[in-house]
């Protein structure tokens, strides 16, 4: 449970970047929807890994699995020559990626702390050589998908080929986690999530079992980061196994941990803080991981509770003072 | 003859070379307070934790009604209406008093999913909760957070988010422990009240009220029962005026552990 003011904060800046997110394709266009588009899925597969590092206290590092797994569920059952049903792909991915995290969370959350990190890191090893090595889904090289998916409704079928729509689409499935995120969080199962995490022994004393909590939750966060790699794959029109890897996994940790795992908007800060940086650094110099790692670590060591938190211990007592004349 | 609720059979609890509970039998019935009493190391908070699910016994059974739960995880006994409290408050950090017992509550809840809504929007839950604070008078600190309250208030609230979860049978670990004398005495009024709704399980060092709330004691020393039954043959017993009661200050000062190889 966080405190009412961090909450009352991070449903403000929630909506405050809704906002902003609905000016990009009025604001921006080409490239930058397309930035801007890549940003808010991974944003989204933030909010689903904080689902579970936040309230959870579960540190997964096989969470761009589910990720991956969607997309090549998606690559696998487009059909080459025509657009696919995005109701369908999406549903199929989804379910795929929920399936894959029941699987991964059912054996990894019989371990504890360090261990179920472990568990994790090795399903996600695990699927990345599957798709990397095997043969399965275009093996090191991917597959195409070669139409974005479309909406079809009775009478009207809509394409996202334009990169407005694209992120519209991609607005509304992150904008949806968000909401999703939050109402969890909030909801009497969230509070059993966060004592279970916080005082295991009475939560099961309250005739609570913890895992199967922690499992629930697993397998919501992994269906979420799973709706993020269906649309990845939408977007790039290919897939790679790079995508599962835990180099992935370990991004979307790091932007959950910079803007804050106990908050709803705190991955997302998180990141359009890295991206953003990412890309600037990125036209600045060659060598711009430095400049990356160098940023991660003046926000741990200057907001170890991440940018959200902070900005929220700072911004309350000056809001308050403004408030009250 | 009664039936008894909960019956722990034989049960025995080695930690290596230490024998905890040696051969324990021991029934609990339906409206009535049952205390086990002992001096330091005896056993009995051994014996609560195999009770309630934390431990599981070397040797022997515990049954509640006819069914073995031996092999039963702590949450699955709270399913079938044991509730326990713990010897050290384990409150729950970050949540108020009420949201720990709407935790509590919130148990009972169906369908599951409706646990997909927030605590408060659980009028049940809330209302459950709320009855809860109020039998043990800290209904003024339900919007405070369990790191505020103080040492008392978390006992009570021990005593609170137990009785949320509407259980048959309660177990009790030292619940005066550390309470003033008004807060005991309310606790004590309290834990007669309780045995009205469910057979209680009581741990307890505060002799006196063992003795004036008790309708029946077992005693244990080194692991194994002394005696048993009603308070006036407890009191009469040899074994019991020599191991415990006869000396009760030396045993209590000293703490000595009585575990033998």
């Amino acid at each position: 449970m966080t405190s009412p003011d961090l909450e009352r904060i991070d449903l403000g800046l929630a909506a405050v970047l809704a906002g902003v997110g609905l000016l990009v394709p009025v604001v921006f266009s080409g490239y930058e929807i397309k930035l801007a588009t890549t940003i808010t899925i991974q944003a989204g597969l933030a909010v689903a890994l904080g689902f579970v590092v936040g309230p959870g206290g579960l540190i997964s590092l096989g969470h761009a699995a589910f990720y991956g797994v969607a997309a090549y569920l998606f690559a696998m059952i487009a059909p080459q020559f025509e657009p696919a049903s995005l109701m369908w792909t999406a549903l199929v991915s989804i379910a795929g990626a929920a399936l894959f995290a029941l699987v991964v969370g059912a054996v990894s959350l019989r371990a504890r702390g360090l261990y179920f990190v472990l568990m994790t890191l090795a399903f996600g090893q695990l699927a990345f050589h599957l798709f990397h090595d095997t043969g399965v889904g275009g093996s090191a090289d991917g597959t195409y998908i070669n139409f974005r998916p479309e909406l079809r409704l009775p009478g009207v079928s809509i394409g996202f080929e334009q990169p407005w729509r694209f992120y519209l689409l991609v607005y509304v499935f992150v904008a949806s986690c968000m909401v999703l995120a939050w109402w969890l969080r909030r909801s009497a199962f969230g509070s059993v999530l966060t004592a279970a995490r916080d005082n295991e022994a009475r939560v099961r004393a309250f005739g609570f079992s913890p895992y199967a909590v922690r499992l629930i939750a697993f397998v919501i966060s992994g269906g979420m980061a799973g709706a993020m790699g269906y649309l990845t794959a939408a977007q790039n029109g290919f897939v790679v196994p790079e995508m599962l890897g835990w180099h992935a996994s370990a991004i979307a940790l790091v932007m959950v941990l910079i803007g804050g795992k106990d908050t709803v908007s705190g991955p997302v800060v998180g990141a359009v803080v890295l991206l953003i940086a990412e890309e600037v650094l990125q036209r600045t110099t060659e060598h711009w991981l430095i400049g990356v790692g160098l940023i991660i670590v003046s926000v741990v060591l200057a907001a170890p509770r991440g940018v959200v938190p902070f900005a929220a211990r700072v911004a309350m007592p000056q809001w308050q003072r403004w408030r009250h004349g | 003859m009664v039936e008894s609720l909960l019956r722990a059979q034989q049960v025995g609890k080695r930690f290596g070379g230490l024998i905890a509970v040696d051969s324990v039998d021991l029934e609990l019935y339906a409206g009535e307070i049952h205390a086990v009493i002992g001096p330091n190391g005896a056993g009995k908070s051994t014996l609560l934790a195999i009770l309630a699910g934390d431990l599981s016994p070397t040797s022997g059974h515990v049954f509640l009604g006819d069914v073995n739960i031996s092999s039963f995880s702590v949450e699955a006994r709270t399913r079938l209406g044991i509730g326990r409290t713990y010897q050290r408050s384990a409150v729950v950090p970050g949540f108020t008093a009420l949201g720990m017992a709407q935790l509590a509550a919130s148990r009972r809840v169906t369908p599951r999913w409706n646990l997909l809504q927030p605590m408060h929007r659980l009028a049940d839950v809330t209302a459950g909760a709320g009855e809860a604070i109020a039998r043990v008078s800290l209904s003024g600190r339900a919007a405070v957070t369990t790191d505020v309250l103080s040492h008392g208030e978390r006992r009570r609230l021990e005593i609170a988010a137990v009785l949320a979860l509407k259980p048959r049978i309660l177990l009790l670990d030292e619940p005066l422990a550390g309470l003033g004398p008004e807060e005991a005495r309310e606790t004590t009024a309290l834990i007669t009240e309780l045995k009205r709704d469910c057979a209680v399980l009581l741990i307890e060092h505060d002799i006196d009220v063992v003795f004036s709330v008790a309708d029946c004691i077992t005693v244990l020393d080194n692991g194994r029962v002394i005696a048993s039954g009603s308070p006036e043959r407890v009191r009469a017993s040899a074994a019991v005026q020599r191991a415990y009661l006869g000396h009760e200050e030396t045993s209590q000062e000293t703490g000595q552990e009585k575990g033998h190889v």
